[in-house]
């Protein structure tokens, strides 16, 4: 593996953001930034660029949108990876489209049977869709793959 | 010690509370709740509290003998981590325990693709005799956990390679 690739890794906080950590803390990737919605978890983690709850306000979203683009101009990633949830859309569509970056989206343990809205927007654009229960699948195209799961 | 985990969905869970106080098993040994969202008489339980900082979580989880659960994915992977022997107990939307019944539908396919060291929950009448099976798991079985995090990671790691 190349050493020292920008890696981006994104979640909302809550369970998004718990099994997020864990990948983290198997692969120990140096070259790292965080992206999450403002909370004691998040802010012990650096480089880390938080935003408030999106559902809450829409003017929120609108801030955020501007800060994604900020976010991705700087950082450049090369791979994204995030167990969702909204946080990460506006960064791996932007991602994909100015620097090609790998996308890895892992829908989230929570999700058993139903697909979530931010899986269904990134199934697209995701160069590596994964599921963690099985029964997900059908829901999916032939793009998602189950490969084990965090729980 | 026991650790009682009830969740923080900002709604109730009192069923679990009175599972584990009819728990006949328990008598003689300490049980320590973290109430969450539920609420609860300090008086009447002094070691308990609603929510604790992350260190002094982990330190009582290492600490316990058996964890017992809403159906939480957090809580579950700590489990994992942790490698402590866990049982979980759903949260319903009929009971408006929960909003939705995600955690009926993860014990679901905990039973059909069983986690060692993991007890899920269906059915009340079988709480004890599952609490007690969960004791006497074997500790020893270090292996054994986290097997299809481990398979999802070597997945993870492959496929990154191929890419950089």
């Amino acid at each position: 593996m190349k050493n020292k690739i920008k890696v981006g890794l994104i979640a909302s906080m809550g369970g998004h953001l718990t099994e997020l950590l864990i990948i983290q803390k198997h692969f120990k990737f140096e070259n790292v930034f965080y992206v999450s919605e403002k909370s004691p978890v998040i802010e012990s983690l650096s480089p880390c660029y938080t935003h408030l709850p999106l559902i809450v306000h829409p003017i929120n979203i609108i801030k955020y949108l501007i800060k994604s683009i900020q976010i991705v101009f700087k950082e450049k990633p090369e791979l994204l990876i995030s167990t969702g949830a909204e946080t990460i859309i506006p960064i791996a569509y932007l991602s994909k489209l100015f620097f090609k970056t790998k996308i890895i989206y892992i829908e989230c343990s929570a999700q058993v049977h139903k697909k979530s809205l931010t899986g269904i927007i990134l199934y697209p654009i995701a160069d590596l869709f994964l599921v963690q229960w099985k029964s997900l699948l059908k829901e999916y195209g032939s793009h998602a793959k189950y490969q084990g799961s965090i729980i | 010690m026991i650790f009682v985990i009830l969740g923080n969905s900002q709604l109730s869970f009192i069923r679990l509370i009175q599972l584990v106080e009819l728990c006949k098993i328990f008598q003689g040994k300490t049980i320590i709740y973290q109430f969450g969202s539920t609420p609860f008489d300090p008086v009447k339980y002094p070691n308990s509290f609603d929510y604790v900082n992350r260190n002094k979580y982990e330190t009582i989880f290492k600490q316990s003998e058996l964890v017992i659960s809403h159906a939480g994915v957090g809580t579950i992977i700590d489990a994992g981590e942790y490698q402590k022997p866990l049982v979980i107990v759903p949260r319903r939307k009929k009971e408006n325990e929960h909003h939705n019944d995600h955690q009926t539908q993860i014990c679901h396919e905990l039973i059909q693709n069983a986690r060692p060291g993991i007890f899920p929950i269906l059915d009340e009448s079988i709480f004890e005799q599952t609490v007690s099976n969960a004791l006497n798991f074997n500790k020893n079985d270090n292996d054994s956990y986290n097997l299809h995090r481990r398979k999802l990671m070597d997945y993870l790691s492959t496929q990154i390679q191929l890419w950089f």
